[in-house]
């Protein structure tokens, strides 16, 4: 680090993008119009003006200018965020103010279209700041202790997340404009959008500038900072509110971009910033600069190409590789307690395993048993059409095979990284997987469903490879890890967002995998899956050992004779493996990898055998609910099962965290 | 009304009913149904339940999940089995329309296999676009893949010959001749009434304030402005369906062009546009003012096709009687 501080800083970080802008923007303007013109067009312009100059006088220096000022908030917004919660992973987008956003725009276009005629960017202010409040609200009991805000924050955005996905499953032409602003877009077409924003985020920076000082005080522990006589809770909720009301501008205005959010504020740590005012003034430059910049190179080389390519999926896609570079740059502390340690644990009963197998059964044996046709509801026994089976097992035995694989690699990562955060999505593994398979979806027309497979797999493969030779250095930290898989999650958004925003009809496809469907499973593809699942489970059970010691900390568990080095590849290994094969069979959408583990927990299972057994049943007992529910809610539409695992689970994890 | 009367009848035989009424939509509607051949049909369903003899005669129960392809069927007379995501049809197809009795299999990307196998029809089309269903599908009923825009040539041959499968499948030939035959007859006649000098034409539909689709090579609209005689602007490449997905921004390159913005607007866009300096400045300083076309969907058949030839037409014609002539154009004969 010091000798990295001394020959960058972000003033000479800053000061090479600002001329790389520049030369950017010099050679824009001039291939419309001559450099006078260009400079002219800044002022209003006649009717009898050229095509050039009316161009960059209503498109190109509106966009210009909104790229600025778009980075500058999110930059802003990150900072604040980052320093209120202390994590570095904290970024705009991580408290589901863009997801909230995106969901109200969603269900405005489909239920109340009038709002969005009194103005768009109302409706993503409002509903952004809805699920900030509920975060808040989840938060409140805790006095909104940053792991928990984080906590539910993630919570809120996986689903509202899962939320859109249902109303994008069945209005995909309805929502086709949405998709464009979900992704990012910063093309203009007048001056509005940047009336709006700059006064919005004046007022914004000013208020930061106000709270400067007691916000610094948040950096130490909160006791120390308690003692200096600050009201923690509300300098806490004063900060998040201004960052979100920052952040609700920005996204109403020009979508979704949020790398930038992420990227600022740490590489400007990076560079040398200590204090939380320079923080804050260097990381909005860098932020307003890396998105021109970003976006002067888009718009010079991605003009000829039929599909439009939204700038703020393209910071995602080049932020990621970045993301990764910088992860062993960061200066994490290693041996913080875990946080997973604090939450209260009841202890469990010996009937509860024996009472969540009955429960599995009986889910079983409705799932089977159960269905609607054309004439409204049948029940085997009576019908007497077996031949329905053959359409319900194998979907069945999948989402009970996917729900332990799940559970499974869920509380294998949580354990190892002593993160409750930590989930197979979050390692990227899913996302690696899903990018592979869109990918073969998208090159190959028409590719069966073993070239898929093995697309998926080799998806999987290079993922889990990427995160190994970048994280076998440092011993596979936990926070190092979940840093690199938040950069690969980072990348699959964007191509998702590529591909959807493009409104290619095969979307409709991609959308379905991904949110989660036992759809596409046939029997002999389930009874491998169901096969490997209890493999894998007994494979699990040798482990348990690691498994209580490693949440311990690396030096205790170092102290009692764990290899953890090896100890960590190997149970990473198998997450790797067990996420690969859920994620083959029912799409990335692995909320239940987060949740059977926590639920698991929070039931009193707290040895990590009990902990692993409890979780598998769990989530083949949510997997197959959320199955048979997604199948018989909107007849004959069916919502996948992930979705569904999403919003039961959400819903009762909310209700968990309220309670912690 | 004698159909009504015996469904009631036959209630307690959930699956009797169900193949009943399955004939009883394969039947050209206007048909006059004699009292007679349904009293036969009934026999026929009763003594034998699965039919399988039977079905070689009538037309074959035909369930689909492209929406192309229901429109051609319907378009051929014939009422599908099932299609997939009826209502959204309904809102972005339009005509065609489905009858009511035809069943909903749900999502295209994922019908209900449950109801589909339920419903037992004859064969299903799908499009390529759905080619990772077919190992499922063939298992309630042959499978034939009909290819409308993912082939490569000409679109209108190809649309044609999509036509002719369809027919040949539904036992429909000659309909599918005739429906050919008309559309192209159809669009033969609007090219005569068409304006003598038209402008090359700009073909958006809004996706929001900001981007517009571009329609040009590749795409039923394009092979519809073929057939008319009408030049497209747009020459830039377009992705598999035949459109490219630009800023407003790039329309301001096509100075002469006519631009013609097919509806609907999403919601809020037309409020927004009208406060937009680009888009005012493009409507206004143009010499041919801009049009605005009812939907006519973008992605569909031979159906489709027709009705969007009529539409523009229409409103070519229309507005050269109200908006033109200037001093130096050709005199009317």
């Amino acid at each position: 680090m010091p000798d990295m501080a001394r020959a960058v800083t972000p003033a000479r970080l800053c000061l090479l993008l600002s001329l790389l802008m520049l030369m950017l923007a010099g050679q824009g303007l001039t291939q419309q119009v001559s450099l006078q013109d260009g400079l002219q067009a800044l002022l209003p312009v006649s009717a009898e003006a050229g095509s050039g100059v009316v161009v960059t006088h209503y498109s190109w220096w509106p966009r210009l200018f909104i790229a600025l000022l778009a980075g500058a908030g999110l930059a802003l917004a990150g900072v604040l965020m980052q320093q209120v919660l202390r994590n570095p992973l904290a970024a705009p987008t991580t408290l589901g103010v863009a997801s909230g956003a995106n969901l109200g725009l969603m269900a405005a276009t489909l239920l109340a279209p009038g709002l969005l005629v009194m103005g768009r960017e109302w409706v993503a202010l409002a509903s952004g700041g809805l699920a900030m409040g509920v975060v808040f609200l989840l938060a409140w009991q805790r006095g909104l202790a940053p792991m928990v805000v984080v906590l539910a924050g993630l919570v809120v955005n996986l689903y509202c997340g899962a939320l859109a996905m249902v109303l994008l499953l069945f209005h995909q032409e309805a929502l086709s404009g949405l998709l464009i602003w979900s992704a990012g877009s910063l093309a203009q077409s007048g001056w509005d959008g940047v009336i709006f924003l700059w006064p919005r985020l004046l007022i914004g920076a000013l208020l930061a500038a106000l709270i400067l000082k007691p916000l610094s005080v948040l950096a130490l522990e909160d006791s120390n900072a308690r003692a200096l006589g600050v009201s923690l809770k509300y300098l806490r909720l004063v900060s998040l509110a201004l960052a979100v009301f920052v952040t609700a501008c920005v996204v109403s205005v020009v979508g979704i971009i949020g790398f930038i959010g992420l990227a600022a504020p740490a590489i400007v740590r990076l560079a040398g910033a200590r204090r939380l005012g320079p923080r804050l003034v260097w990381s909005s430059l860098l932020g307003a600069l890396l998105l021109a910049v970003t976006d002067l190179l888009l718009q010079r080389f991605a003009g000829a190409l039929p599909t439009l390519i939204p700038t703020g999926a393209t910071t995602a896609a080049l932020g990621a590789p970045l993301l990764l570079w910088l992860i062993p740059r960061l200066g994490l502390g290693a041996g913080r307690p875990a946080t997973a340690a604090a939450l209260p644990v009841r202890r469990a009963t010996p009937a509860l395993p024996a009472i969540l197998s009955a429960a599995l059964l009986a889910a079983t044996a409705l799932a089977l048993l159960s269905g609607q046709n054309a004439e409204g509801w049948q029940w085997l026994p009576g019908a007497g059409d077996a031949a329905m089976i053959q359409w319900r097992a194998p979907r069945l035995l999948a989402a009970a095979a996917a729900g332990v694989l799940l559970a499974l690699a869920g509380t294998l990562i949580q354990r190892v990284t002593g993160n409750p955060m930590a989930s197979p999505e979050v390692l990227g593994v899913s996302g690696g997987t899903a990018i592979a398979l869109i990918l073969a979806i998208l090159l190959i027309p028409g590719a069966g469903q073993w070239t898929l497979i093995g697309i998926g797999t080799l998806g999987a493969l290079t993922t889990l490879g990427v995160l190994i030779a970048l994280n076998g250095r440092s011993g596979f930290l936990p926070e190092r890890l979940l840093l690199s898989g938040v950069a690969i999650t980072a990348l699959f958004d964007a191509v998702r967002h590529f591909i959807l925003a493009g409104g290619d009809p095969r979307g409709q496809q991609i959308i379905a995998w991904m949110s989660g469907s036992t759809y596409y499973v046939d029997l002999p593809t389930a009874l491998i899956i169901i096969a490997l699942a209890l493999l894998f489970g007994l494979a699990t059970l040798p482990l348990s050992r690691w498994l209580d010691l490693l949440p311990l900390g690396t030096p205790t568990a170092r102290a009692l004779g764990v290899n953890t080095r090896y100890a960590r590849l190997v149970l990473l290994g198998l997450v790797a493996l067990f996420t690969a094969c859920a994620t083959l069979v029912v799409g990335p959408l692995s909320f239940v990898g987060l949740l059977a583990p926590h639920m698991a927990r929070l039931l009193g299972f707290s040895r990590a055998r009990w902990h692993l057994l409890g979780a598998a049943l769990l989530g083949a007992l949510l997997m197959i609910v959320a199955d048979w529910l997604g199948r018989q809610l909107l007849f004959p539409d069916e919502i996948p099962a992930g979705l569904v695992a999403s919003l039961l689970g959400g819903a009762w994890f909310m209700w968990g965290l309220r309670r912690l | 009304m004698p159909m009504g009367l015996l469904s009631q009848f036959l209630t307690p035989y959930g699956r009797a009913q169900a193949l009943f009424r399955q004939r009883l939509i394969l039947m050209p509607l206007r048909a006059p149904l004699s009292t007679g051949v349904l009293a036969l049909l009934l026999a026929v369903v009763m003594i034998a339940p699965a039919a399988a003899s039977n079905r070689a005669a009538a037309t074959p129960a035909i369930a689909t999940l492209d929406w192309p392809l229901a429109e051609t069927l319907l378009a051929l007379g014939v009422n599908p089995a099932g299609v997939a995501q009826i209502d959204a049809y309904r809102e972005w197809v339009g005509e065609p329309a489905i009858p009511a009795e035809v069943a909903d299999l749900g999502l295209r990307a994922q019908p209900n296999l449950e109801l589909l196998a339920s419903l037992e029809p004859d064969r299903i089309l799908i499009s390529p676009l759905f080619a990772a269903l077919e190992p499922r599908l063939s298992r309630i009923a042959p499978v034939t893949t009909v290819s409308l825009y993912a082939a490569p040539g000409d679109t209108w041959h190809n649309l044609r010959e999509a036509t002719r499968r369809v027919a040949a499948i539904a036992g429909r030939e000659q309909a599918g001749e005739q429906l050919i035959n008309a559309t192209e007859a159809a669009l033969r006649e609007k090219r005569r009434r068409l304006p003598e000098h038209t402008p090359p034409l700009l073909l958006v539909q809004f996706m929001d304030a900001r981007h517009v689709r571009v329609f040009g090579e590749g795409g039923l609209y394009q092979a519809v402005l073929d057939r008319l005689g009408l030049d497209n602007a747009w020459h830039e490449p377009t992705n598999a369906w035949g459109f490219s997905l630009v800023g407003l921004e790039r329309l301001l390159d096509f100075d002469d062009a006519r631009i013609l913005v097919i509806e609907p607007l999403p919601t809020g866009v037309a409020e927004t546009l009208d406060s937009s300096g680009l888009w005012r400045h493009l409507r206004d300083t143009r010499q041919t003012p801009v049009l605005y076309l009812p939907p006519a969907w973008s992605f569909g058949a031979l159906a489709s096709a027709r009705r969007f030839a009529e539409l523009l037409t229409n409103a070519l014609t229309a507005d050269t009687g109200a908006s033109l002539p200037a001093p130096g154009s050709t005199p009317d004969a």
